[in-house]
């Protein structure tokens, strides 16, 4: 089996657990008002880890099953999630990315950024929703709770995916230690 | 011309030097060319999804396939429902021990208003219990020749050995001294005092203003006064013949001035209810009566204006 085979069933499983969680649990817990939303942390997480294409795909995919577990309009989330997982993807390739305050930011952003996108986008196709300080105040109260699971979960994907990474650096160092037949002579005692 | 554009030719052109202006690198751009085609094809999947399935009738093929979705996913998520349920419900208690708690002080808010509101409603329900019960009055007893002044009570007594209640109309609304009142049906006092616009109303269990009363069904008559006892009692006095009194027995009042200076209260208005009669075991105890209304708890009088004194 491939690497990017690999790589493409854990995204697979994640987006399936993630949405998952997100419909049965997450989106039946009101906190303050409010609710955390998975789907947007876990695409920026995965757009963090690999780039922007697999991250835009990533996010694609995700979209389109929100969407359809929701019974929504198909395409809207679909839509916004691939630009976010884009977005977190490019982050990676121009910014630190291991920076530790990363994934709280991104996070949050990503949250925002969705949350933001889907209110727009579903005025622009006509939704007769009253845009009202409750609006606002379940956007900000999401992306607060986001916010407070952004870094564990970007842990969660970040251990989901790493070990079917190309570049995972214990399976370099498994690679080396077959092809050598051993660990370096300099990092024994 | 060729000179200028040989001296062109021969200056260093001046560059700004970027970490790939110097050094175009094949593979960075055909990375660059296909990571923006890839967004720009998802970006056009995307709207082309929101055009058809937005605009699709509900029995498109979009919208078939959501259905199928559906169809398949919600044994799913019914079995990851029920799995997840002890976390859903740990999360559920957490949350509701939160909104209790906020519940709580949005409820002890609303039960002080509430509780304000059924004051005044209580307030207002004795107010119409009392006028009720004044216009009862005067339609049985044909008080309207008397002149009825409705007046509210303003004060209570001032000392627990003086009883009077203040009123709030006086000599300005035709009130005198001497004018009897009455109130939740039955008997109260006397107007001792006026001025222009309140009164004072001695209650008939004050020591100093006996009554004349009538035993109901006997006609025995006798003088209504406030017990020694016990001050929320009175005493029937002074009658021909003690003996037709019994306990049960209404006593109103007999229409005839009981001393020199009390009021002459129109007849047959209650003033009370025969509690005991003297027995065989204690022939001189007094027959006692308990007020036809709470002297306590009134709100309203009506004084009767036109009454002789």
């Amino acid at each position: 089996m491939g690497e990017q085979t690999h790589v493409g069933m854990r995204l697979g499983a994640l987006g399936f657990i993630a949405v998952l969680v997100q419909v049965t649990v997450l989106s039946q817990l009101r906190i303050l008002g409010g609710d955390a939303d998975l789907s947007p942390l876990v695409v920026a997480a995965a757009g963090l880890l690999l780039g922007a294409v697999p991250g835009a795909v990533f996010g694609f995919c995700v979209g389109m099953f929100v969407d359809l577990a929701f019974a929504q309009t198909l395409g809207v989330s679909a839509l916004i999630f691939c630009l976010v997982g884009y977005g977190a993807g490019r982050v990676r390739e121009l910014r630190a990315p291991e920076a530790p305050v990363t994934p709280l930011a991104l996070g949050a952003a990503a949250t925002a950024i969705a949350a933001v996108g889907y209110v727009i986008l579903e005025f622009l196709l006509g939704v007769e929703a009253p845009i009202s300080m409750l609006l606002v105040r379940d956007i900000v109260v999401t992306v607060v709770l986001n916010s407070l699971i952004a870094v564990p979960v970007h842990s969660v994907v970040r251990r989901w995916l790493v070990p079917a990474l190309p570049d995972d650096p214990r399976r370099r160092r498994r690679r080396r230690a077959y092809t050598t037949g051993g660990l370096s002579p300099l990092s024994r005692p | 011309m060729a000179r200028d554009g040989g001296a062109a030719d021969a200056r260093p052109q001046r560059t700004t030097r970027t970490l790939y202006s110097d050094q175009h690198l094949p593979v960075h751009d055909k990375t660059v060319r296909r990571r923006r085609a890839v967004l720009a094809l998802l970006v056009v999947l995307s709207l082309i999804l929101i055009s058809a399935s937005f605009g699709g009738s509900s029995s498109g093929g979009l919208h078939t396939m959501q259905a199928g979705f559906l169809d398949i996913l919600s044994p799913i998520e019914s079995g990851a429902n029920k799995v997840l349920t002890p976390v859903h419900d740990l999360f559920n208690a957490v949350s509701d021990v939160f909104n209790a708690a906020g519940q709580r002080d949005k409820l002890r808010k609303e039960k002080g208003v509430l509780e304000q509101q059924l004051a005044l409603a209580q307030a207002k329900a004795r107010e119409n219990a009392d006028a009720a019960a004044i216009l009862k009055l005067d339609s049985r007893d044909n008080l309207s020749a008397d002149g009825p002044v409705t007046a509210n009570v303003i004060s209570g007594p001032p000392q627990i050995f003086i009883n009077q209640l203040g009123i709030d109309a006086g000599s300005s609304a035709g009130i005198a001294v001497g004018d009897p009142a009455i109130g939740d049906g039955a008997l109260v006092g006397t107007v001792t005092a006026v001025t222009a616009d309140s009164a004072k109303v001695t209650l008939i269990d004050d020591a100093s203003a006996p009554v004349a009363g009538m035993d109901g069904p006997s006609g025995e008559t006798g003088l209504v006064k406030t017990d020694s006892g016990n001050a929320s009692l009175l005493t029937f006095n002074f009658m021909r013949d003690a003996t037709k009194v019994h306990v049960g027995d209404q006593i109103v009042t007999a229409g005839w001035q009981a001393t020199a200076h009390a009021s002459i209260f129109p007849p047959n208005i209650p003033i009370g209810t025969v509690t005991s009669v003297p027995s065989v075991v204690d022939p001189g105890a007094p027959i006692t009566i308990t007020p036809a209304t709470d002297l306590g708890a009134i709100d309203s009088v009506q004084i009767l204006t036109r009454l002789p004194h």
